[in-house]
């Protein structure tokens, strides 16, 4: 908590700079003045409100001759007047949207109205003008702004840049972002028409994080369901897709899930790591009655449950060793997870 | 494409182009424009397989063009299903731009409008109508809220009791619009107060119960056989048929699915069954209705799905209240209801508002579909059909929309009527000499004319016994024996009395029995004795 006087001193920091506000607001626009200077002025007349203030500003922020960090500067700091100042929603939106400013600044005018969409409600009115101008940056020269534009429409479940990502999946040469965020956009709407294209993905695609994202994405649909046991069960398929195919089945198909993840957990051959998800979705997720009555099953996690029981004893005297790495990490994750398990039965 | 009455046939496989194309024809040839409507509904194969986005695009463009062709009537149901429910910026603007074109405008459009405007405004977009694919920036971009307000000036004189309205949101909600939509407003009001047209009182009002569009449809088919062995998985896990839940008692049925993005459809459907169960626990109707929310997506509403979505919106759990999801066979449960839905792979991606009132049997009496259902219309008609059940067969009437005449005046004429026959049996001259007594008593004019008749007591002795057997069935039916038991004794004293000891106190008495018997037995239930004038009041006064 902060301290009376200290804030004290703060307040009166604030009205100083309020009364030299105009002064310092002149050595902001003085171009005569090194940028360092009118930058440590801008700092200044941040706290300063007002028409005269803000028009000011907004006038630097316009001017294409202006340095671009001091005019990046300038609109940061006026955008928490966004709310205030309609003119401000303009000029921003204008800023965005004009291939000829540097990137720099109007990634700044993104980020400016991207807060501005939660931030205020008079931005509200003018949403369909930003979304207009963000679907014109979908195709713009600069990645990282492409990139910002299309995952805020995607947010929105913009149905034309949804077709451009299942276009780019579809022909690499027309992608403008990378298969496994084309993917990851898509899953904000789940009533896509990318279903069968990501099933595809997952059997011939050679990108692992692409293959990765579809997966994670099958878990909303049904259809996908024998796809998903089928990767689970394979012990050649990479160990983080059948992780994910496990958490996406135990979604859709729990019964199935319940099956499968009960054999891999006692399967001395599987990977730890699997072992470990598979048992602790088991033990929160997993039918109750079902798991009590498989005796066998029971008895495998016993076996499990005392081995970490040694294997904090070995811990607790020093001579258990990390020298197996991340095997014997692993290995104690899903020992945990059956100590977890049993312990959760008997309470 | 050539421009003939030709009216192609679409489904999965159709291209975009090509719909948008045929719709682009019929704009050029406006008398086939009933083409379009047919292109309306969800079941329309053209839907199937096709993202949420593409179906919007294909039913936007198909809304808007009547715009230029004219809005049938039987569009009217689906634009208004935008304006009320719609959260889709493109589907709310055509719905809007088809408005206009409406051939019979009506002051009753108004609160459509004004619903739609609190639906969009913070979902608003930038669109266009120009092309099925415009390029951006559109030359002529628009909104659906100013869509929304062109409509409003559009409406005319129609529209002046909105003019108040519409200045209030110029003057107190100013920062909600955008300058432009402001702008539109204005030209709206201004174009509303230049038309100076006396629309009457009367003009132009919407068709009544516009949502309840298959009134008793189906009325008289038997539920198919292969209905009754569909099976139904509930929120605890309990597996049950159609025939196991939707038998011997009326049920009212909603369509749901919890991963619906549309907070005015499935979300609002779940909440209002729970107001309904509400109302028919406070109307003394509980244990005589039953309610059900089926899932479009069976595949993804698990059991404890189900529960979590209904016990949030707070529904009730019990024998005769489930939320449910099919088993084994949804296509079939799909084809009975005629749902309004369409899927692509196992995810839904259209569906419209479905309330449907089923009897005791199963078979549909009543459906609402696309607008709102209000609590109290949808008991109103669950309770008419629950004393229409309650009538013997052979006097059952067809139901009507109209609100059902007060249920204790039909309950005590019948109750009369199954009174008759033993009450003409204890007054039946059993002989010639009581005959010749009887004529004595009323004197030779009144009866001179009836002849003596024998054979008329066998046919009283059989409408008693029948009415006992109504009364028996009933009871079975109710799971209270009271009633037979009363009617019973009464119908034995009434025989016995008559036939062989001659005692006419007697026979009285085992009228009132058998009087007060079929009266107990006609009410919806003994428990209702004395709530029945509550009933009939709280239906006109439950709502939501």
């Amino acid at each position: 908590m902060m301290d009376v006087s200290e804030y004290r001193k703060q307040y009166e920091e604030q009205l100083k700079r309020g009364a030299g506000g105009q002064a310092r607001l002149r050595d902001v626009l003085d171009r005569s003045k090194s940028v360092p200077e009118r930058l440590d002025a801008l700092e200044s007349v941040r706290g300063a409100k007002g028409q005269d203030v803000v028009g000011d500003i907004v006038n630097l922020v316009r001017n294409k001759d202006e340095d671009l960090e001091l005019r990046i500067s300038a609109l940061d700091g006026v955008s928490s007047e966004v709310g205030e100042h309609h003119v401000l929603i303009d000029v921003t939106l204008a800023l965005l949207a004009d291939q000829s400013e540097p990137p720099l600044l109007r990634r700044a005018a993104f980020r400016v109205l991207q807060q501005s969409s939660f931030r205020t409600i008079l931005f509200q009115p003018r949403r369909p003008e930003y979304l207009a101008v963000l679907r014109g940056v979908v195709t713009d020269a600069d990645p990282q702004l492409r990139l910002l534009a299309i995952e805020t429409l995607a947010v929105e479940k913009d149905g034309e840049v949804q077709t451009r990502l299942i276009e780019g999946l579809k022909n690499p040469s027309v992608a403008l972002v990378p298969p496994e965020k084309a993917i990851e956009f898509l899953g904000y709407d789940l009533h896509g028409s990318y279903y069968p294209l990501l099933r595809e993905m997952v059997e011939t695609s050679p990108n692992p994080a692409a293959r990765r994202e579809a997966v994670r994405l099958l878990s909303a649909d049904a259809t996908s369901k024998d796809m998903l046991a089928r990767l689970l069960q394979d012990k050649s398929e990479d160990a983080e897709i059948r992780t994910i195919s496990a958490t996406a089945l135990q979604s859709i198909a729990p019964a199935e899930f319940e099956a499968q993840a009960k054999q891999i957990a006692l399967d001395e051959e599987e990977d730890d790591d699997l072992r470990a998800v598979c048992l602790s979705a088991l033990d929160y997720f997993g039918d109750q009655e079902s798991l009590n009555r498989d005796e066998e099953f029971n008895r495998g996690i016993d076996r499990l449950s005392s081995r970490a029981q040694s294997g904090a004893l070995e811990s607790a005297s020093g001579e258990l060793k990390s020298a197996g790495g991340e095997l014997e990490r692993a290995s104690g994750e899903l020992e945990r997870a059956a100590d977890r398990f049993i312990k959760r039965r008997r309470q | 494409m050539p421009e003939t009455d030709w009216e192609p046939v679409f489904d999965e496989h159709t291209s975009e182009d090509e719909v948008a194309g045929f719709v682009a024809a019929v704009k050029r040839s406006p008398r086939r424009r009933d083409a379009l409507v047919r292109l309306l509904p969800e079941q329309n194969p053209l839907y199937l397989n096709r993202g949420a986005n593409e179906v919007i695009r294909l039913r936007g463009y198909v809304l808007a063009a009547f715009e230029q062709t004219g809005m049938p009537e039987a569009a009217l149901p689906y634009v208004l299903e935008e304006l009320e429910n719609g959260r889709d910026a493109y589907l709310v603007a055509a719905a809007a731009k088809a408005l206009r074109s409406f051939d019979r405008p009506t002051t009753e459009l108004l609160p459509f409008l004004f619903k739609a405007v609190e639906n969009i405004k913070y979902a608003d977009d930038t669109l266009t109508f120009e092309s099925y694919r415009p390029r951006w920036p559109a030359a002529h971009p628009t909104t659906a809220l100013k869509e929304l307000f062109i409509t409003f000036g559009c409406l005319g004189a129609h529209a002046r009791s909105a003019v108040a309205d519409l200045e209030n949101l110029l003057e107190n909600r100013r920062d909600a619009f955008s300058a432009s939509v402001r702008a539109e407003i204005e030209r709206a009001v201004e174009r509303i107060r230049a038309d100076e047209t006396d629309i009457g009182a009367d003009c132009c009002t919407l068709p009544k119960n516009l949502n309840l569009l298959a009134e008793r449809f189906r009325r008289g088919r038997p539920t198919p056989a292969s209905m009754a062995a569909v099976e139904f998985e509930d929120q605890d896990g309990n597996v049950l048929t159609f025939s196991d839940f939707f038998s011997r008692r009326p049920s009212i049925v909603v369509f749901f699915y919890s991963r619906c993005d549309n907070p005015h459809k499935c979300s609002l459907t779940v909440t209002k069954l729970a107001r309904l169960q509400q109302a028919i626990e406070e109307a003394g109707l509980d244990g005589q209705l039953k309610t059900a929310a089926i899932t479009y997506d069976p595949a993804y509403d698990l059991p404890p799905r189900l529960k979590a979505y209904g016990q949030n919106r707070g529904v009730r759990f019990g024998a005769d209240k489930r939320m449910l999801r099919s088993r084994n066979n949804f296509k079939e449960l799909e084809n009975y209801f005629d749902s309004g839905v369409s899927f692509i792979g196992s995810i839904v991606n259209r569906h419209r508002i479905e309330l449907f009132i089923l009897d005791d049997k199963g078979g549909i009496a009543y459906a609402f579909t696309r607008l709102q259902w209000e609590v109290r219309e949808v008991l109103d008609l669950a309770a008419s059909l629950l004393e229409n059940a309650h009538r013997p067969a052979q006097t059952a009437k067809p139901l009507k929309v109209a609100a059902p005449p007060p249920a204790y005046a039909r309950t005590v004429s019948n109750s009369i009527l199954n009174a008759a026959p033993p009450l003409l049996l204890a007054f039946f001259p059993k002989c010639p000499l009581c005959w010749a007594a009887y004529l004595s008593a009323f004197g030779i004019t009144g009866l001179q004319g009836i002849p003596y008749s024998p054979w008329a007591l066998y046919v009283l002795i059989i409408l008693m016994l029948s009415n006992l057997v109504l009364v028996y069935r009933r009871a079975t039916r109710m799971k209270e024996f009271a009633a037979f038991y009363l009617a019973l004794s009464g119908t034995l004293i009434a025989l016995v009395s008559n036939l062989y000891l001659r005692l006419d106190y007697a026979s009285y008495l085992g009228a009132a029995m058998i009087f007060s018997g079929s009266l107990l037995s006609s009410l919806p239930s003994k428990r209702n004795f004395l709530l029945l004038p509550l009933i009939n009041r709280g239906q006109n006064g439950v709502g939501e």
